[in-house]
């Protein structure tokens, strides 16, 4: 795993030679350029959060800064749009995911590291041939299975569905990982008279946690932000997940309770952006590593 | 023993899918009763080739992902590099650039139809504060800005993942090559151009195919921004395969647009091979 994708930390370390060697002026300008850009990419967020505060008439009222206070834009955007439904939905799609696409990816993954053969490896380059595969292109086939199967309409088909293209990802970072764990380390246990499965178990697996961790946050916001799934295999908006429920309000409300949409979204964003910086370290980890292996 | 449960469940719910839909692409089955389908040849894809919808879909998709993997990296990258002087204010930048990839979507199609809908912020700065106008511009109204704004917003969302994947690649940037460039009397610029760049080539070559097998990926920011309109402006080919299937029930067309789909991403995997084989 690399050890470049680590967010830095604040430089304790004298600066490089290049960066020193950059003027005064030179860096006044360049703060301005951050400062200037950074403000730019963050109209759109901090725009809504101005509409979420405002009243009805407000909104409409061609102002650029609020003139109200409406707290209650998100208690009547929470019970107007059945957020709470929605918002459980979410939940439950998300953690059955991170359970299966976990479970799943880090046994084989050992597997694929610990047990290399000709086969086997085919195998895992197969399985990595689904990162490239858009969900679009195989939905047709999976709404029909998942109606076969019995599951159309049910939470159970979209975590399968979400773990499905989580797996390629998670098993290609989690082998890369493993592969950084001496073989001796499970090998000793071996002699010691572990079971294979007990050397997997308390050797290898509490090693892993920083990188199941890492497949853990990106099996989270995959499936906290999908929307194709949910869409396809739930029949009804209103009781589907977050994504699906805010796309179906944003049609139906969009221009006419823009305060209350926005104060819809505001309540969606503010989690997922929670879990994402707070985690940011794993993610840009995650990040790195499965862009240099692939 | 190990990797048994992960291949028999990628097997069934993701191969199995793929090989299905390329099997359906040659039926003319429509709606979803399965006692209806029928052989239907190669049909379906001498359909395809007359559909002026669908040709429209297709450039527009061609478009997208030309676009986007261009702006990305012709934004990422130099934000990467403002951040890497680590002036003050670079935090700023990193964390503004880093937010929008945690949205879905769905959310950032919202954001963005808030700052330009006809109500919006800029329609409001245009018409009411600086009347430059008087009536609102369509940034998704018009067939013609429709799918700009949709780049645009895209670019907006995906440009901190190039940034951070950039990031990454600099920090093991080598400090003596540019150190030993600079004592040759190397300007920031010549050092730019001469000794990171060149260092940054294999990692220049990685992003832009993440980049652009992520572009035919792209169905949730156009289904909820614009639908696909006005009038197909914005429509992709995955916009176009989810109206066939599950709004007109033509499930054998459908699945030949979905063929379609999976060609144009594996050309662009298989360019990786190549685009890294001359980087290195």
């Amino acid at each position: 795993m690399s050890s470049a994708g680590a967010l830095p930390t604040p430089s304790t370390t004298p600066r490089a030679r290049g960066e020193r060697r950059l003027g005064p002026a030179a860096r006044a300008s360049l703060s301005i350029v951050c400062f200037v850009i950074g403000a730019v990419v963050l109209i759109p967020l901090v725009w809504t959060l101005s509409l979420s505060i405002r009243t009805g008439s407000d909104v409409f009222s061609n102002r650029l800064l609020p003139h109200s206070f409406r707290l209650a834009n998100f208690v009547d955007a929470w019970n107007q749009f059945g957020l709470g439904t929605l918002f459980l939905h979410s939940v439950i799609v998300t953690l059955g995911t991170v359970a299966v696409t976990t479970a799943l990816s880090v046994t084989a993954a050992y597997g694929f590291a610990r047990y290399r053969s000709r086969v086997t490896e085919a195998i895992f380059l197969l399985i990595l041939t689904g990162l490239m595969v858009p969900p679009a292109a195989v939905i047709i086939p999976f709404f029909v299975a998942m109606t076969r199967l019995g599951l159309y309409n049910t939470l159970l088909s979209v975590v399968i569905g979400e773990s499905v293209f989580a797996l390629p990802f998670s098993l290609l970072l989690l082998r890369g990982y493993i592969d950084t764990i001496p073989v001796e380390l499970t090998d000793a246990a071996r002699v010691d008279g572990a079971s294979q499965l007990q050397a997997f178990r308390y050797v290898a697996l509490p090693l892993l946690k920083p990188a199941l961790a890492t497949v853990a946050l990106f099996s989270t916001i995959s499936t906290w932000n999908g929307f194709l799934l949910p869409l396809v295999l739930l029949n009804n908006s209103s009781t589907s997940t977050l994504t699906v429920g805010l796309s179906t309000v944003s049609s139906e409300f969009g221009a006419l309770n823009l305060q209350l949409l926005s104060a819809a979204a505001v309540l969606a964003i503010i989690p997922i952006l929670v879990v994402f910086v707070a985690a940011r370290r794993y993610y840009v980890q995650g990040l790195s590593a499965g862009a240099v292996k692939q | 023993m190990f990797i048994a449960p992960a291949t028999a469940f990628f097997a069934f719910f993701l191969l199995f899918p793929v090989l299905a839909v390329i099997l359906l692409a040659f039926t003319n089955w429509t709606g979803f009763n399965l006692s209806q389908i029928g052989w239907g040849g190669v049909g379906n894809f001498k359909m395809l080739a007359h559909d002026a919808v669908l040709t429209q879909a297709l450039i527009h998709t061609v478009i997208f992902v030309a676009v986007t993997t261009v702006a990305l990296n012709l934004v990422g990258l130099p934000v990467a590099l403002l951040i890497n002087t680590k002036v003050v204010g670079h935090d700023f930048l990193r964390i503004a650039m880093f937010l929008p990839l945690g949205l879905s979507p769905v959310l950032t199609a919202i954001l963005w139809q808030e700052v330009l809908g006809p109500y919006g912020l800029i329609n409001e700065l245009v018409v009411h504060t600086l009347h430059l106008t008087s009536t609102p511009i369509g940034f998704l109204g018009n067939p013609h800005l429709a799918l700009i704004t949709v780049l645009l917003a895209s670019v907006w969302q995906y440009t901190g993942y190039n940034m951070l994947l950039y990031y990454a690649g600099l920090q093991s940037l080598p400090k003596e090559r540019l150190e030993a460039a600079a004592i040759d009397g190397a300007g920031a610029l010549r050092r730019l151009r001469y000794v990171t760049l060149p260092y940054l080539r294999p990692v220049i070559a990685v992003v832009v195919v993440l980049n652009l097998i992520g572009g035919w990926k792209v169905f949730d920011l156009i289904y909820v921004l614009t639908g696909g309109g006005p009038n197909h402006s914005t429509e992709v080919l995955s916009t176009y395969l989810y109206e066939q299937a599950f709004t007109l029930n033509r499930v054998g067309y459908a699945s030949s647009i979905a063929v379609a789909i999976i060609a144009l991403a594996t050309v662009s995997a298989l360019m990786r091979g190549r685009l890294a084989g001359e980087a290195t």
